[in-house]
C-alpha cells in the first residue's frame, strides 16, 4: 500500500512472513498472521464505519488482535487511545476526556466495536483530520492530580522507526497505554523482531517467559529491576539469553543498577529517557553501572535551565487535551526533571516536584531509597516530605522489612547505618514500617504524598 | 505522666541520639543542657529529628497525641526547646492541655 503511514512495517513484516512477531498465551503469531489480520480489520473497520479521523478507544493489553488493530487504525488515519486494564477503574473518565467516538473492547482473540454517539471537535483532533494524520492520546500516570491526555501526531513518533536497527526478542513489559509499551512495540516491530507478551508482571513470570521464548531485551522500570533482586526470581531462570536491559519512567537507585551489574556482567544496562509529552529520547549509558547518559538522536534537541532539562522534539504532542499548553514559546518542554551536566552527559536526579526542601537543602529521594536499601533487612522503601514547622520538610520514608522488628531500635539501627553515607538532613525523621508494597500496576514506584491542609510534599 | 517520668523519658530518647550531636554526647546531661542555640547539642536537622522520636515515646508512654513542635512552641517567647528543663515544662504542658 502507498503512501499508507505504516508502508515501512509493511515491507518488514513481508520480509521474513513466517518468522515470529509476538509470542502471546505462549504461542507464537508469525508476521503473515498479522499482515491478514491488519487487512481483516479493515474489512471490520469499514463494516462498522470506522472513518478516517475516527477517535478510537481500544481497551486490550498487548495481543496479536491488538497490534494488528492498531496498525489498521494507524493506516486508517484514526486516533488511537489505548486504554489497559490497569486503569479500568478510570475508563469512563478517560473515555469522556478523550472525546472518543468508538470504543473497540478486545477480549482475547476478538472484540467489540460500539459508536459512543460523541463527536471529537477537540481542536487538536480537529488538525489531525483536516491533515489526514493518525493520532495518539496518551494519559500520563501523574501520581497526583488529574491524568492529562496528550494528543500526539502518530506521523512524529513513527518517524524514527523507519530506520532499521537491531531485531530482537523482546519483552513486552511496559504496558500498551504507555509511551514507553507503544516504543517497545513499534521497535520490535519495525525491525523484524518479536513482541514477548506476559498476563502480569510477577517477576517470576516475566523471567520464566524470558527463559522459554529466549528473550534479548527487557525494557523496564528500576522498580522492577529491584523486584527481581528482592525476589531473587533470577535463581530460579536462566536468564542466559538476556544481552540488554533498558530502564526509564523514574530515576534508578545506583545500588540497584550495581547489585544488578555485578550479578549480570555481560547484560548490557542501558538508560531510556521519555515523556507521554514528547515520546522516547535516543540514548546511551556511559557504561552499565553508570546513571551518566547521552540523550537526543534524531529530532530531538535537549537543554538545560535553572538545573531542569527541557527538550524540543520533532515528535512532541500537539497538546494536551485536558490542560494548558505546557510548551515554551520557542516550543520546548520543560521535563521537570533536575538534571547534572557532565559534558555531554546528563544524570537524572529526580522530578522537581518530589525534591525534599529540608531547611533550604535538597534531598532526592532516589537518593536515600538507594542508600536505606543496602542496609541489612530493608525489602523496599518509599521517601517522601512531610511538613515541619522547624525545616519547612523533612524526610519520612515508608520501609517494609524482611522479618518483623520493633520501630525504636529499627531506627536507631538506621540511623547508624546511614552515618557517614547520608548528611544528617537526608536521614529520615520519620519512619513507618509497613506490609504494603510501593509500585503502582505500571510497576513503578509510589511516593506517599502527604495532603494535610492542602500542602503537597512538593518543596518549592 | 509526672515530670521526673518525662525527665527520664528525654534523657532516654537523648540516648539514642548521640550520633546527631555534632560536638559529641556532653560529659553529663542535667535538667540544664543546653538542647538548641547557643552551646546546644543539637543542630536544627537534629533537634526536629529527636522531637519527632521523643514524640512518639511520649504519645505512646502517656497514651496521647500530643505534638511537640509546631507553630505555637516555635512563637513561644522563650523557646521551650533551649534546654532539658524548659522542654520537660512543655511537655508537661501539653500532655496536661490534652
Amino acid at each position: 500500500m502507498t503512501g499508507s503511514p505504516i508502508g515501512f512495517l509493511r515491507e518488514v513484516f513481508a520480509e521474513e512472513p513466517e518468522s515470529d512477531a509476538l509470542v502471546w498465551r505462549g504461542n507464537s503469531t508469525t508476521y503473515a498472521w498479522l499482515l491478514e489480520n491488519l487487512d481483516a480489520w479493515h474489512g471490520r473497520l469499514d463494516a462498522d464505519s470506522v472513518e478516517p479521523g475516527t477517535v478510537v478507544v481500544v481497551r486490550g493489553d498487548f495481543s496479536p488482535t491488538a497490534v494488528a488493530l492498531f496498525l489498521a487504525l494507524v493506516e486508517r488515519g484514526c486516533t488511537i487511545i489505548p486504554l489497559t486494564e490497569s486503569v479500568r477503574s478510570q475508563w469512563d473518565e478517560f473515555e469522556e476526556i478523550a472525546q472518543c467516538e468508538v470504543v473497540i473492547a478486545l477480549d482475547g482473540e476478538g472484540g467489540t466495536v460500539h459508536e459512543t454517539g460523541r463527536t471529537a471537535d477537540h481542536p487538536h483532533f480537529r488538525r489531525l483530520k483536516e491533515e489526514g494524520h493518525p493520532g495518539l492520546v496518551l494519559f500520563s500516570s501523574g501520581s497526583t492530580g488529574k491524568s492529562k491526555a496528550a494528543v500526539h501526531d502518530l506521523l512524529g513518533i513513527l518517524e524514527k522507526f523507519h530506520v532499521r536497527r537491531h531485531k530482537l526478542r523482546t519483552l513486552a513489559f511496559l504496558l500498551f497505554d504507555h509511551i514507553g509499551g507503544v516504543n517497545t512495540m513499534l521497535y520490535t516491530l519495525s525491525n523484524g523482531g518479536t513482541l514477548v507478551t506476559v498476563e502480569n508482571r510477577d517477576p517470576d513470570h516475566v523471567l520464566a517467559a524470558m527463559e522459554k521464548h529466549q528473550v534479548d531485551l527487557l525494557p523496564t522500570s528500576p522498580t522492577f529491576i529491584n523486584l527481581i533482586l528482592l525476589s531473587e526470581a533470577y535463581r530460579r531462570h536462566d536468564l542466559s539469553s538476556l544481552k540488554t536491559v533498558t530502564y526509564g519512567t523514574e530515576p534508578m537507585p545506583q545500588s540497584t543498577l550495581e547489585r544488578f551489574h555485578r550479578l549480570f556482567p555481560d547484560v548490557k544496562l542501558q538508560q531510556t529517557y521519555g515523556l507521554s509529552e514528547i515520546g522516547i529520547l535516543r540514548s546511551k549509558s556511559k557504561s552499565s553501572d553508570s546513571l551518566w547518559v547521552k540523550l537526543g538522536g534524531e529530532g530531538f534537541e535537549t537543554r538545560v535551565e535553572e538545573g531542569i532539562l527541557q527538550v524540543k522534539a520533532r515528535s512532541a504532542m500537539l497538546g494536551y487535551l485536558n490542560a494548558p499548553d505546557p510548551f515554551t514559546e520557542d516550543g520546548w518542554f520543560i521535563t521537570g526533571d533536575e538534571v547534572e551536566v557532565d559534558g555531554e552527559y546528563f544524570r537524572i536526579l529526580g522530578r522537581k516536584s518530589e525534591i525534599i526542601n529540608v531547611g533550604g537543602e535538597k534531598v532526592y529521594p532516589a537518593e536515600v531509597e538507594s542508600c536505606l536499601l543496602e542496609m541489612p533487612g530493608v525489602e523496599d522503601i518509599a521517601v517522601y516530605g512531610e511538613p515541619n514547622p522547624i525545616t519547612g520538610r523533612v524526610v519520612a520514608a515508608r520501609i517494609r522489612l524482611r522479618e518483623p522488628e520493633e520501630l525504636r531500635p529499627f531506627r536507631k539501627r538506621m540511623r547508624a547505618f546511614c552515618e557517614g553515607k547520608l548528611q544528617n538532613f537526608k536521614i529520615p525523621v520519620k519512619v513507618e514500617l509497613t506490609d504494603d508494597t510501593f509500585h503502582s500496576e505500571r510497576v513503578k514506584k509510589m511516593r506517599p504524598r502527604y495532603a494535610a491542609g492542602g500542602v503537597g510534599s512538593t518543596s518549592e | 505522666m509526672e515530670r521526673h517520668d518525662l525527665l527520664r523519658l528525654v534523657q532516654d530518647t537523648l540516648d539514642d541520639f548521640a550520633s546527631m550531636m555534632p560536638d559529641g554526647p556532653p560529659d553529663t546531661l542535667d535538667e540544664s543542657t543546653a538542647l538548641f542555640g547557643p552551646g546546644g547539642l543539637f543542630d536544627s536537622i537534629g533537634l526536629v529529628t529527636f522531637l519527632a522520636d521523643l514524640e512518639e515515646q511520649v504519645n505512646d508512654e502517656a497514651d496521647a497525641v500530643i505534638t511537640v513542635a509546631d507553630e505555637r512552641a516555635l512563637s513561644a517567647e522563650k523557646s521551650p526547646f533551649r534546654s532539658i528543663a524548659s522542654l520537660v515544662d512543655h511537655l508537661a504542658a501539653r500532655l496536661t492541655e490534652e
